[in-house]
C-alpha cells in the first residue's frame, strides 16, 4: 500500500494537478484577509466623487470569505484535478499494467482516495490556519474554535465532492465524463440547497455544512447544528467509496 | 506458496486453459479456446489481428472475466476479481508499455521492485544492471514521457526482467524495437529457456520461429493448431515437394503427377514443379510419384521437400481453416 501511496503522490504532484489545487486555496488564504482589510481604501481609490459607507471588516468576515471561495472555486479546481484519477489511467492502460502485478483492485483505489483525502485535509486546514494568522495580523483575531469548526465543515463537504469525482472517474470511461457529471451534481446540489433551505430536509442535506459556516463563525450556530448534515455526508462518502470499489473490482480493464 | 527457487520443481503446467469463451456483446471473441503452456518452455501465441490474442492474455492476467471456461496459472485456479498469488511470480509486458505519469525510468523500475517486494539492496543492483544492459542509464533520471517508443519498450522489458519472474507474459515484446534491439531481446528470451516460462504473442513470425519451442495459432477466437515449432515446420516441409525434370519433359511430368490421388496441386515454379500433397498424404506421394516418373521415362534430376518457414506454415494453417469453414 505504501508503494502505491508514494506512486500516487509523485504522479499527481509532478503532473501539477494537486499543486494547482493547493496554489488556488493558498491564493485565497493570502488574498481574502488582505482584500477585506483594504476594501475601503481600494473602493475609495477607484470611486472618486462617490460616498460609499462600508461596514468595518470583522475577522469572521475574512475567514468566511476564504472558506466561501474555497467552497466554490477551490472545489471547481479540485474536480478538474481529480476527474481523471482512475479514468485517465484506465484509458492509457496504466491501471491494467499495475493490476497485472500483485496488487488488489481495492488497494489501487484506496491509495488514490487516501492521497486525495490527505491533500484536502492538510491543504485546507493549513491554508485556513494561514488565513487565520494573516487575519489576526491585519484585522483582529478571529474566534479560534469557531474558525476550526467552520473549516471542518468545509473539509467534510469537499471530501464528499472529491469522493464523488473519484467514484465517477472509476465507473465512467473518460475523465471529461466524470468531471462534467460531478460539476453538474455540484451545481444542482447548490440549487437544491437554496430551495430546501427553510425545510426540515436541510438538517440532513450535505450543502447545509456550507450554509452553517457563517453562523458557526458568528457564534449563532453550534457544532450540534451541523451534526445531521455531517452524518449524512460521512455516510455518503463511505457509500460512494464502497459502491465504486465493488464496481471496480468487477470491471473489465 | 513456496519460495520462487523451490517452485521450479513443481510439475504442473505454467498455464492451462480449457473451454475459454468470451463475447463482447454479440461479438464472439474467444470460442472454447484451450491449450497448455509447459513450464520452462518458450511458447509463441500467434494469430492474425483480431484473433483474440490480447483478450486471452487479459483473461489470463485477470483483467477481464471469461464467460466460461477454466484457467489455471502456475497451478492456481483462476477466478476473476480475486487477488491471485500467482501474480507474485508472473510479470507482464503490454504491447505498448505504459508507466504511471510523471515517473522517471529509474523510479518506474523502483516502483516495480517495491510492488514485488524485492530487497532494496538487491533491487538497486539489478536496476543498475538492467538500465545499463538496455542502454537506458543516461536516460534513467528523465521522465518516461520524453522517452521514444523503443526506449519505453526496453524499459518495459527491464521492468519484466527485474522481478526474475517464473512466468513472463509478453504481448508483442519486440514490435517497437530496431533490428539490434530485437536481436538483443530474442537472445534474452532464449537465455530464459528452462529457467522461466515465456508466453508471448508476436506477429514477427521469424522471431517466434527462432526462439519458440511450442506455438499455438488461433483465429477468430478458436485454436487452429497447438504444436511444437519443429513439428509444425516439418509437417509443412513434408507436404510440399520441388521436382526438377528435363525442361522439355516438364508438361508431361506435370500431367503424370496430377493423376496421383495423393496430389492436391501441381504448379510450375521456376523450371521446376511445386507439388502439394493432400493433408497427411505426403509420404505416400513421395513413394508413388517418384517411381512412376522414372517408369515413364522422365529424367528426374531433383526431388526434394520444399523448405518452408513458420510464416508459410502460419498462413497455410489459416488457409486450411478458412477452406474448412467454407466447406462447412
Amino acid at each position: 500500500m505504501k508503494v502505491l501511496l508514494e506512486k500516487e503522490l509523485k504522479s499527481n504532484w509532478r503532473s501539477f494537478r494537486y499543486p494547482a489545487f493547493l496554489l488556488v486555496i493558498l491564493f485565497f488564504a493570502l488574498l481574502d484577509p488582505l482584500m477585506l482589510r483594504y476594501m475601503n481604501e481600494i473602493l475609495g481609490y477607484f470611486a472618486t466623487g462617490l460616498e460609499i459607507t462600508m461596514p468595518e471588516p470583522t475577522p469572521q468576515d475574512a475567514i468566511f470569505s476564504f472558506l466561501s471561495d474555497v467552497s466554490q472555486i477551490g472545489i471547481f479546481v479540485l474536480i478538474f484535478a481529480s476527474m481523471g484519477s482512475v479514468a485517465r489511467e484506465k484509458e492509457t492502460g496504466v491501471t491494467g499494467w499495475l493490476l497485472s502485478k500483485p496488487i488488489s483492485r481495492w488497494q489501487y483505489l484506496l491509495a488514490k482516495v487516501i492521497i486525495l483525502y490527505l491533500l484536502i485535509i492538510a491543504g485546507i486546514f493549513a491554508c485556513s490556519t494561514l488565513a487565520y494568522l494573516y487575519t489576526t495580523s491585519l484585522i483582529d483575531q478571529p474566534p479560534m474554535a469557531e474558525s476550526a469548526l467552520a473549516t471542518f465543515n468545509l473539509v467534510i463537504f469537499t471530501l464528499l465532492i472529491a469522493t464523488l469525482t473519484v467514484a465517477l472517474s472509476t465507473v465512467l470511461k473518460s475523465p471529461l465524463q466524470a468531471g462534467g457529471i460531478t460539476l453538474l451534481i455540484f451545481f444542482l446540489s447548490g440549487i437544491i440547497n437554496m430551495l430546501i433551505a427553510d425545510s426540515a430536509a436541510a438538517n440532513y442535506y450535505p450543502n447545509t455544512l456550507l450554509s452553517q459556516m457563517k453562523p458557526l463563525l458568528d457564534g449563532t450556530a453550534t457544532a450540534a447544528d451541523s451534526a445531521g448534515p455531517l452524518g449524512v455526508t460521512i455516510f455518503l462518502i463511505a457509500l460512494l467509496v464502497i459502491l465504486s470499489g465493488f464496481r471496480f473490482s468487477r470491471m473489465e480493464l | 506458496m513456496l519460495p520462487a527457487g523451490e517452485r521450479n520443481s513443481i510439475k504442473v503446467e505454467a498455464i492451462e486453459i480449457s473451454g475459454l469463451t468470451k463475447s463482447f456483446g454479440s461479438n464472439l471473441v474467444l470460442d472454447r479456446l484451450g491449450f497448455q503452456v509447459r513450464r520452462g518452455s518458450i511458447h509463441g501465441f500467434l494469430g492474425p489481428n483480431g484473433a483474440g490474442k490480447t483478450t486471452a492474455i487479459k483473461i489470463i492476467l485477470g483483467l477481464i472475466p471469461a464467460d466460461s471456461g477454466q484457467i489455471k496459472v502456475l497451478g492456481e485456479p483462476h477466478w476473476f476479481g480475486r487477488k491471485h498469488n500467482f501474480l507474485q511470480y508472473l510479470n507482464y509486458l503490454p504491447q505498448d508499455p505504459v508507466f504511471p505519469e510523471g515517473l522517471t525510468g529509474r523510479e518506474a523500475l523502483c516502483l516495480v521492485a517495491n510492488i514485488y517486494r524485492i530487497d532494496r539492496r538487491k533491487s538497486h543492483l539489478r536496476i543498475g544492471r538492467l538500465l545499463d544492459y538496455f542502454d537506458l542509464t543516461a536516460a534513467a533520471n528523465r521522465r518516461i514521457g520524453v522517452y521514444s517508443r523503443g526506449m519505453q519498450q526496453r524499459l518495459g522489458l527491464a521492468a519484466v526482467l527485474l522481478t526474475e519472474p517464473e512466468l513472463l507474459v509478453l504481448d508483442e515484446p519486440v514490435s517497437a524495437l530496431d533490428p539490434g534491439g530485437r536481436r538483443q531481446v530474442l537472445e534474452i528470451i532464449l537465455k530464459l529457456k528452462g529457467r522461466a516460462t515465456v508466453f508471448f504473442s508476436s506477429h514477427i513470425l521469424a522471431d517466434v520461429e527462432r526462439v519458440c519451442d511450442q506455438v499455438t495459432i488461433i483465429d477468430r477466437g478458436r485454436k487452429l493448431l497447438d504444436a511444437k515449432t519443429s513439428a509444425l515446420l516439418n509437417r509443412f516441409v513434408m507436404e510440399q515437394y520441388l521436382v526438377t525434370v528435363k525442361p522439355d519433359q516438364l508438361n508431361l511430368a506435370a500431367s503424370l503427377i496430377r493423376k496421383n490421388h495423393s496430389v492436391r496441386a501441381v504448379t510450375p515454379h521456376l523450371n521446376q514443379l511445386l507439388v502439394v500433397s493432400e493433408p497427411g498424404e505426403s509420404l505416400k506421394l513421395a513413394e508413388e510419384v517418384l517411381p512412376e516418373l522414372i517408369r515413364q521415362g522422365i529424367t528426374v534430376t531433383e526431388f526434394m521437400p520444399n523448405r518452408t518457414n513458420l510464416e508459410d506454415a502460419f498462413f497455410k494453417v489459416l488457409d486450411e481453416n478458412h477452406r474448412l469453414e467454407k466447406a462447412r
